[in-house]
């Protein structure tokens, strides 16, 4: 299979996984799909980026932990490339499920960057950085409260 | 020059080029991105922008409500450097007036870019920036408002 074919799956097994995160507050499908190395980072919705595999592993299921009843809603991609060593996604994901104590499904959606790797033959993350950040916002939103 | 030698001049130069950029002028941060139709920017104030023409305009945006500022430093989270394509995800410290401001505001900004060769120059081809960068965001935090 050539990297783009391994690539497309790889998001396509991704898009399922999320899913999984969202219905069941359920991070391991999405930990499969990571590489596990030291120099793999997240940065989530959350919080500052994580680096290794032992935030990472917090981190999802932290963020996981927060969400149940929920699903993907739909990917809209912005940009894909691959080359043979390294490939990355621009994607726009559109997610629901409760959220914290909530009883009401929230919508929401997250501009996601992710980068790809082989490993072994095996095509992994080794990073994804997610924010909610897709309508707008006033110019003094880069300032930390 | 060897690969990992010009990508990191390449970041290097960013910087410097961040630095004009907070005083309001986008011009050296323009000439150092992809022209190419598949080259995207999510920025900080919401912008999915694919494509020369949508990546001029979010940032002319952006640095029209920037002056009197610098680019303070950096924290490198992780990098990677192949024959095709790199990425790095840092945290940058900027500062500047923000929209008007007769104060100097300081904030910082995680970021992940991507970067590949076109003719033998290596320019930015994705560049995601947002500023969550402090822990903890609340539960909500993924969530639009």
């Amino acid at each position: 299979m050539s990297a783009v074919d391994d690539v497309d799956e790889l998001i396509e097994r991704y898009q399922l996984a999320l899913d999984e995160f969202m219905k069941e507050g359920d991070p391991r499908p999405v930990q499969e799909l990571f590489s596990h190395a030291d120099d793999v980072s997240l940065a989530n919705p959350y919080g500052p980026p994580v680096r290794g595999w032992d935030g990472i592993a917090r981190t999802t299921e932290h963020a996981a932990s927060l969400r149940r009843d929920g699903r993907a809603r739909g990917f809209e991609i912005v940009v894909k490339y691959a080359t043979e060593e390294l490939a990355y996604v621009v994607q726009i994901e559109h997610l629901e499920s409760k959220v914290g104590d909530s009883a009401e499904i929230t919508l929401y959606s997250l501009r996601a960057t992710r980068i790809f790797r082989p490993e072994d033959g095996t095509w992994k993350v080794v990073h994804r950085h997610a924010d909610p950040i897709t309508t707008p916002q006033p110019p003094e939103s880069v300032i930390q409260e | 020059m060897t690969t990992l030698a010009e990508v990191d001049e390449l970041i290097e130069r960013y910087h410097l080029a961040l630095g004009e950029f907070m005083k309001g002028n986008p011009d050296p941060v323009r000439k150092l991105w992809s022209r190419r139709e598949d080259a995207s920017l999510t920025n900080p104030q919401g912008s999915v922008a694919r494509g020369w023409t949508e990546i001029a305009e979010a940032m002319d945006r952006a640095a029209s409500t920037r002056r009197d500022g610098r680019f303070v430093g950096f924290e490198t989270v992780a990098k990677r450097v192949t024959g095709e394509l790199a990425y790095v995800v840092e945290i940058e410290h900027l500062e500047a007036k923000v929209h008007g401001e007769r104060e100097i505001t300081s904030y910082s900004l995680r970021v992940t870019m991507i970067f590949g060769p076109q003719e033998d120059v290596w320019k930015v081809v994705h560049r995601h920036a947002d500023q969550i960068t402090t822990l903890p965001q609340p539960d909500e935090s993924a969530v639009q408002s």
